[in-house]
C-alpha cells in the first residue's frame, strides 16, 4: 500500500456542505483512516476484550482467523490494555467562537467537527471519552464512557449548542458567553480522576497568564494536553481596508477605526499573545496547534493520533 | 453687499475663490461621510484591537488630523491660486518683496501725427494723452521711478526722473512722424531690472500705427508676464483727407524760363473715412522759389467716386518767367541748378478733415540752363558728312548746328587724353565712342563721375577691335552684365528690335509710338550683352532672350548705358531712323532728371540719406526757420543726417552745393481711423498679461497696481508643496502599508490605470476578457 494524499473531504469547504455533524465526523474519521498505512490503534495485551470489525489499515496480525473461517467476515481481536485511555475534549462555545470571516464556516463549526471526529476515532478504539463545552464556565458535559451510543450523545451535545454573540456590552463585561479559562480548567482538573489526555479546542482569547496557570494544573496532575487554537484567517491576517466599526462578540464593546492604520499594532499584539501560549505549552511539553478554519483538518487529527499512540506506548 | 464687493475686488477671479472655499470642505465631507458609511464588522479578537488602539491612539489621531489639514489646505491653496488673490498694502509689498525699492513706471506717450487730431475745440488727442500721463506721474509714489518714452519716430530717449518727466510733459507737443510703439517697448525691455515694473501705453491706437498689422517681435512675447501692462483705450475714429504724394516726372529740368518748358506733375490724394459717398476737394498747386515767391499757380478740382479712397491728378505746370526770376543769376555748381519748389495745398471744402498738417506737400525741382554732354573719341570730329562717324551721328542728333548757342544742351568733344576729373566735373553726361582706347585710370575716373550722379553712355567702336575693354568696363563699374568679346553677326536676316516689351519709364514720352519707332530698326552685328530683365531697355525680337541692345544699370547716384551695336551702317541702321534723336534726348533727360525714390524718403521722423552729389554739405538749415538745423555726416560713402528731420519743410544746405530738399509728413501717419479694440487686444495678447486703464479714472489703475500684488503663483507653489507633503505623509504614516498606499495621488493614478485597463480589455475582445478573468 502506498500513502495517499489527504482526501478532499477533510477540507472545510467540503465539510461545510454537510449539515449533519455526526456524518461529518464519520467522514473525517474514515477519510483519515483510509490514508494511513497502518492503524495507530494497536495495542498489545493478553486479556481479550472484544471483537471489532476489520477496517482497512488495521494490522492483519490481529485478525481472528477462526471467526473468519466460521462467518467469512474479518474481525480483529482486541485486548483490554488498549482501551484504558481516557480523553477529555474541551470545546469552547464562547461568543468569539461564532466568528466567521466572510463564510458560513464558524470557528465553532471547525472545532465541533474536529471534536466529533476525534471522539469517534477514540471510541472506535474503546477509549473512554468525555466532552466538555464551556465559555466562562463549563456549560455542558458528558460523562467519561466508551460504551456504544456514547458518541451519539457527544454529537448531540455538540449539535445542540447555540452560540449567542453579545455585542452590546463593554470590554469589561462579565456576563456568560465570555471566555474565562481559569474557572474552566479548575473544574476540569477536579473532574479527571485518572491520567487523561485533554484536548482543548478554543480560540484562547483570554489572558495568557490564566491559560498558563490552567495548563500548569493539568501538568501537575500528570495529564497530557493538546492545545488546539482555532482561528479564522481574518484574525490571522487582519486584511481589512476600509474604515469600519468593529463590534466585539463577547460583549466587549465596539471600536471605530481605520484598520489599515492599526493593522501593524494588531498583528503585533496578536503575535505576542500567540507566543505566550506557545511558550506555556512548550514549557509543559504539551502540543500546541493553530487551526486555520480555512485549512484542512488532517494535520490536527494526525497530531492527535500520534500523541495518542505515544501515550499508549508510554503506558 | 459692500463686503462681497470688497472681497470680489481682492481676487482676479472671485468665482474661483468661492469655489476654492467650497472645495476646502470636500475632505471634511469625505471624512464625515466615511464615518456615516462605516460598516459594522463583528469581531472576535477585540482584545488585540483594544491593545493596539490604546498604544497608538494619540499618534493615529495626530496623523489623521494632519492629513486632513494638509488635504484641506491643498484644495484651498490650489483654488485660491487659480483665483489670483490680490494682496494690498503692506502685505502686498512684503509678498512682492519691494518694500523699499518702489516700482519702475514707464510711460509710453504717443506723440505721432495722428494725435494732432482735435477732440474738442481746444484739445487734441495728444493733450488728453498728456493729461493722463501727468495724472499717472502725479499718482506715482515717492519711491517710484517714472520714465517717459515717446513713441513717434525718432525715439527721443527716456526722460527721467519724475520731475523732469513732468516738466517735459507740460511743454511737449505732438510731432509729425508716425508712431513706433515696438521700438519703445524694446527699449523698455532692455532697461528692465529686478524691480516691479508698470508699463503704461498711452496712444490713440489709430490705424496709422502700422505695427498693429504685424505680430509682435519675438523678443517682446511674454513681456506682460514680467511687467504690468496698462493700455489706454483706442480713440474714436476721425475722418481725414490728405495729399499722400507729390512728384514731378523729372526732378532736373534743362532749359530756360519761358522757353516752353513744362513740369509734368503727379499728385495723389487720399481720404480716410468710410468712403461711402462722393467727395470733392480742390488743390492749389504752385511753382515757387525756395523763399516762397510764387512763379506759377493753378487750382485743380479732385473728385472721389463712392468707394474710391485714392484720387490721382496729373497736370503740367509751365515754367513761366516772372519779373524777379528773370533777374536771378543762375549759379551752376557741378551738376546743380536753380532750385524751384512745387507746393500743393489741399482745400477739403465739404469733406471732413480731422488733420490739417498733411494737407500740404512740397517737392523740389532743379532748373538747369544747359545740359553738358561730353563725347570721348579717338580724333576730333571730321567734316566729311558722306560717311558720318559715330561722333558725327551723335553730334547731329544732340545739337542741331543752327541752335548751338541757345540750345539747352551743350556738347563738348574730348579726346581720351583729355578725360580728367576737372573735365568731367563740368559735365552732366559722357558718351564714350572708343572704349577700347580707355586705360584703367580713365575707367576709374568715369566710375567716380557716375557715382556722384553723372551719366556714362558706352558705344561699341565700329572697327570692332577685339580687345578686353568690355571686361575693363564691367570691372570698373561693377556691372552684372555678361559681354562677349567678339561681335556676333546676324546673317542674311537682320535682327529686329522687340517693340512688344514695356517702355522704360525715363522714355515714357515715347511710349505712344514705341513699337512704330522700333519697327524699322535693323541690327546686323552686335556684341552680345546678357543682362537682367530690369536692365534691358531694348532687346532683340528674334535674338537671344536675355540679350540687350540698350542696357542700363545704376552706379552710385548715376547710371551707365551701353548700346551694343556701333553707330555704323555695318552694325545697325539706328542712326538713320527716326528713333535715334528722341532716344538719345529722352534717355539723357529721363535719366538725369529721374526723381528716383530719394524724395519720398525725406519724411519727418526718418533719417535723411542724401546722394553723393551732396558732398561738401555739412548742415541743413530750415529755410523758413520752422525747425532745428540738421547736421550731416558722411556715412558709408553717402551723406546722411546725423539726426532725423523732425519738422516738415524746406531745408537748404548750409555750405557746399546750393541744394534744397523738402521734408514732408509721412502720408500713412495721417490715418486717424480707430483700430478696433478686438484687433488691439489680439496684438496686445502677444505681450501676455495686460489690461485697459479706466478711461474715467486712469490713476486708479496705477494705484491698484501699486497696492496690490497677485500671489497666485506663490500659492500655486504652496499647493504643489502641499501635494508633495500629502504624498509623503500618506506613505510614511501608519495607515500606509505595502500594497495599500492611501495617497490621493496614488488613488487617482490607480483609478486612471484601472479605467485604461478596462478599456483595453473591451477593445481587445472576449479572448482577453477570458484571460483577464
Amino acid at each position: 500500500m502506498t500513502a495517499t494524499a489527504p482526501p478532499d473531504y477533510l477540507d472545510p469547504q467540503t465539510l461545510m456542505s454537510i449539515s449533519s455533524l455526526d456524518l461529518r465526523a464519520q467522514m473525517i474519521a474514515e477519510g483519515l483512516m483510509t490514508g494511513m498505512h497502518r492503524s495507530p490503534y494497536q495495542g498489545v495485551s493478553v486479556e481479550f476484550a472484544q471483537h471489532r470489525q476489520y477496517a482497512p489499515g488495521d494490522d492483519t496480525r490481529f485478525l481472528d482467523w477462526k471467526v473468519f473461517g466460521k462467518t467469512d467476515k474479518l474481525y480483529l481481536k482486541q485486548y483490554q490494555k488498549e482501551t484504558n485511555l481516557e480523553m477529555l475534549v474541551m470545546v469552547d462555545i464562547s461568543g468569539s467562537m461564532s466568528f466567521c470571516g466572510g463564510t458560513a464556516w464558524r470557528k465553532y463549526d471547525h472545532a465541533a467537527s474536529l471534536a466529533a471526529a476525534m471522539t469517534h476515532l477514540a471510541l472506535r478504539q474503546q477509549d473512554r471519552v468525555a466532552l466538555s463545552l464551556f465559555d466562562d464556565q463549563p456549560r455542558r458535559a458528558t460523562r467519561m464512557s466508551n460504551r456504544q451510543g456514547h458518541w451519539r450523545s457527544i454529537v448531540e451535545a455538540l449539535s445542540s449548542v447555540q452560540i449567542h454573540p453579545m455585542q452590546q456590552e463593554g470590554p469589561n463585561s462579565d456576563l456568560a458567553g465570555h471566555t474565562h479559562l481559569a474557572q474552566v480548567f479548575d473544574r476540569a482538573v477536579v473532574k479527571l480522576a485518572r491520567r487523561s489526555l485533554v484536548v482543548l479546542i478554543s480560540d484562547l482569547f483570554d489572558d495568557p497568564d490564566t491559560i498558563d496557570r490552567g495548563l500548569a494544573q493539568f501538568y501537575h496532575h500528570r495529564h497530557d494536553v493538546i492545545v488546539m487554537q482555532v482561528l479564522d484567517p481574518m484574525e490571522l491576517g487582519f486584511p481589512f481596508r476600509h474604515p469600519s466599526e468593529f463590534v466585539g462578540l463577547e460583549a466587549d464593546g465596539q471600536l471605530r477605526l481605520d484598520p489599515l492604520a492599526l493593522r501593524q499594532g494588531y498583528l503585533h499584539a496578536f503575535e505576542a499573545h500567540r507566543r505566550r501560549i506557545e511558550q506555556a505549552c512548550r514549557k509543559f511539553m504539551f502540543d500546541y496547534l493553530i487551526l486555520d478554519t480555512s485549512r484542512s483538518l488532517a494535520p490536527p487529527l494526525s497530531s492527535f493520533l500520534a500523541r495518542r499512540a505515544a501515550r499508549v506506548v508510554r503506558k | 453687499m459692500f463686503l462681497i464687493a470688497q472681497i470680489s475686488a481682492s481676487f482676479v477671479a472671485p468665482t474661483l475663490a468661492a469655489v476654492g472655499m467650497t472645495a476646502m470642505s470636500i475632505p471634511l465631507l469625505i471624512h464625515l461621510l466615511s464615518r456615516l458609511r462605516r460598516q459594522r464588522q463583528p469581531w472576535a479578537a477585540m482584545q488585540f484591537l483594544y491593545e493596539a488602539f490604546r498604544r497608538h491612539k494619540r499618534r493615529l489621531r495626530f496623523e489623521q488630523w494632519l492629513l486632513l489639514l494638509v488635504r484641506c489646505l491643498l484644495l484651498l491653496a490650489l483654488s485660491l491660486a487659480l483665483a489670483g488673490p490680490l494682496l494690498t498694502g503692506c502685505a502686498a509689498r512684503v509678498a512682492s518683496g519691494f518694500s523699499a525699492g518702489g516700482r519702475a513706471i514707464h510711460l509710453v506717450l504717443d506723440d505721432s501725427l495722428s494725435t494732432r487730431v482735435l477732440v474738442t475745440a481746444q484739445k487734441t488727442r495728444f493733450d488728453r494723452l498728456r493729461d493722463t500721463a501727468l495724472l499717472i506721474a502725479e499718482t506715482a509714489e515717492p519711491n517710484d521711478t517714472v520714465t517717459l518714452w515717446n513713441s513717434a519716430r525718432p525715439l527721443l530717449g527716456p526722460v527721467e526722473p519724475v520731475v523732469a518727466a513732468r516738466h517735459f510733459l507740460e511743454k511737449a507737443t505732438p510731432r509729425y512722424s508716425d508712431s513706433c510703439l515696438v521700438n519703445a517697448l524694446m527699449s523698455i525691455r532692455e532697461r528692465l531690472d529686478g524691480r516691479p515694473t508698470v508699463v503704461v501705453l498711452l496712444s490713440d491706437f489709430s490705424r496709422s500705427v502700422s505695427e498693429l498689422d504685424r505680430p509682435l517681435p519675438q523678443e517682446l512675447e511674454g513681456l506682460g508676464k514680467r511687467v504690468s501692462v496698462l493700455v489706454s483705450r483706442p480713440a474714436p475714429s476721425a475722418s481725414n483727407v490728405q495729399i499722400s504724394a507729390l512728384s514731378a516726372q523729372r526732378r532736373r529740368l534743362f532749359g530756360r524760363f519761358g522757353g516752353g518748358l513744362n513740369v509734368p506733375i503727379q499728385l495723389w490724394l487720399r481720404r480716410f473715412d468710410n468712403a461711402s459717398g462722393e467727395a470733392h476737394a480742390t488743390v492749389d498747386v504752385m511753382l515757387t522759389e525756395p523763399d516762397g515767391d510764387v512763379l506759377v499757380s493753378t487750382t485743380r478740382r479732385a473728385r472721389w467716386a463712392p468707394g474710391q479712397i485714392t484720387c490721382g491728378l496729373n497736370l503740367d505746370i509751365p515754367v513761366e518767367s516772372s519779373l524777379r526770376s528773370e533777374t536771378i543769376p543762375i549759379t551752376l555748381t557741378m551738376g546743380t541748378g536753380q532750385p524751384l519748389v512745387l507746393r500743393a495745398r489741399l482745400n477739403p471744402q465739404s469733406m471732413s478733415d480731422a488733420l490739417k498738417d498733411d494737407n500740404r506737400r512740397t517737392f523740389v525741382l532743379e532748373l538747369q540752363h544747359q545740359m553738358r554732354v561730353g563725347l570721348i573719341d579717338e580724333l576730333p570730329p571730321s567734316v566729311d558728312m558722306s560717311a558720318p562717324s559715330p561722333a558725327q551721328w551723335l553730334a547731329m542728333a544732340l545739337v542741331p548746328l543752327s541752335e548751338t548757342d541757345q540750345h539747352p544742351l551743350a556738347l563738348e568733344h574730348l579726346l581720351v587724353a583729355d578725360v580728367h576729373n576737372d573735365t568731367l566735373g563740368r559735365l552732366d553726361a559722357v558718351m564714350v565712342l572708343r572704349p577700347d582706347l580707355l586705360t584703367d585710370s580713365v575707367w576709374q575716373r568715369l566710375r567716380e563721375f557716375a557715382v556722384v550722379g553723372g551719366l556714362v553712355w558706352i558705344f561699341v567702336p565700329p572697327d570692332g577691335n577685339t580687345t578686353l575693354w568690355p571686361q575693363s568696363m564691367v570691372q570698373a563699374f561693377d556691372l552684372r552684365w555678361e559681354i562677349e568679346l567678339d561681335p556676333t553677326f546676324s546673317g542674311p536676316d537682320a535682327w529686329e528690335l522687340n517693340g512688344a516689351a514695356s517702355v522704360p519709364s525715363p522714355l515714357g514720352v515715347l511710349s505712344a509710338d514705341w513699337e512704330a519707332l522700333l519697327r524699322p530698326i535693323r541690327v546686323y552685328q552686335r556684341l552680345a550683352v546678357s543682362t537682367a530683365h530690369t536692365q534691358r531697355w531694348v532687346g532683340l525680337a528674334n535674338g537671344g532672350g536675355s540679350d540687350s541692345i540698350l542696357a542700363v544699370e545704376r552706379v552710385g547716384d548715376g547710371v551707365v548705358l551701353m548700346l551694343s551695336a556701333a553707330l555704323d551702317q555695318q552694325w545697325t541702321n539706328l542712326p538713320t531712323k527716326p528713333l535715334f534723336v528722341p532716344l538719345i534726348h529722352e534717355a539723357l533727360h529721363g535719366l538725369l532728371g529721374d526723381p528716383g525714390v530719394t524724395e519720398s524718403r525725406f519724411v519727418a521722423g526718418r533719417r535723411l540719406v542724401l546722394g553723393r552729389n551732396w558732398m561738401g554739405a555739412v548742415r541743413l538749415d530750415p529755410i523758413d526757420n520752422s525747425g532745428p538745423s540738421i547736421a550731416l555726416g558722411v556715412l558709408a560713402q553717402a551723406i546722411e543726417g546725423v539726426e532725423p528731420a523732425q519738422t516738415p519743410g524746406l531745408y537748404q544746405a548750409a555750405e557746399g552745393a546750393r541744394r534744397v530738399l523738402a521734408v514732408n509728413v509721412p502720408a500713412d501717419a495721417g490715418d486717424c481711423r480707430a483700430v478696433g479694440e478686438k484687433k488691439l487686444a489680439q496684438w496686445l495678447d502677444g505681450l501676455g498679461n495686460w489690461s485697459f486703464m479706466d478711461p474715467h479714472n486712469p490713476g486708479s489703475s496705477l494705484v491698484r497696481q501699486a497696492e496690490t500684488t497677485n500671489i497666485g503663483w506663490g500659492l500655486l507653489w504652496i499647493a504643489l508643496s502641499l501635494l508633495l507633503l500629502e504624498m509623503v505623509l500618506a506613505r510614511v504614516m501608519s495607515h500606509a502599508v505595502d500594497g495599500a498606499r492611501r495617497s490621493w495621488t496614488d488613488r487617482w493614478v490607480q483609478s486612471f490605470s484601472r479605467i485604461g485597463l478596462a478599456r483595453k480589455r473591451r477593445l481587445s475582445g472576449p479572448s482577453s476578457m477570458k484571460e483577464a478573468a
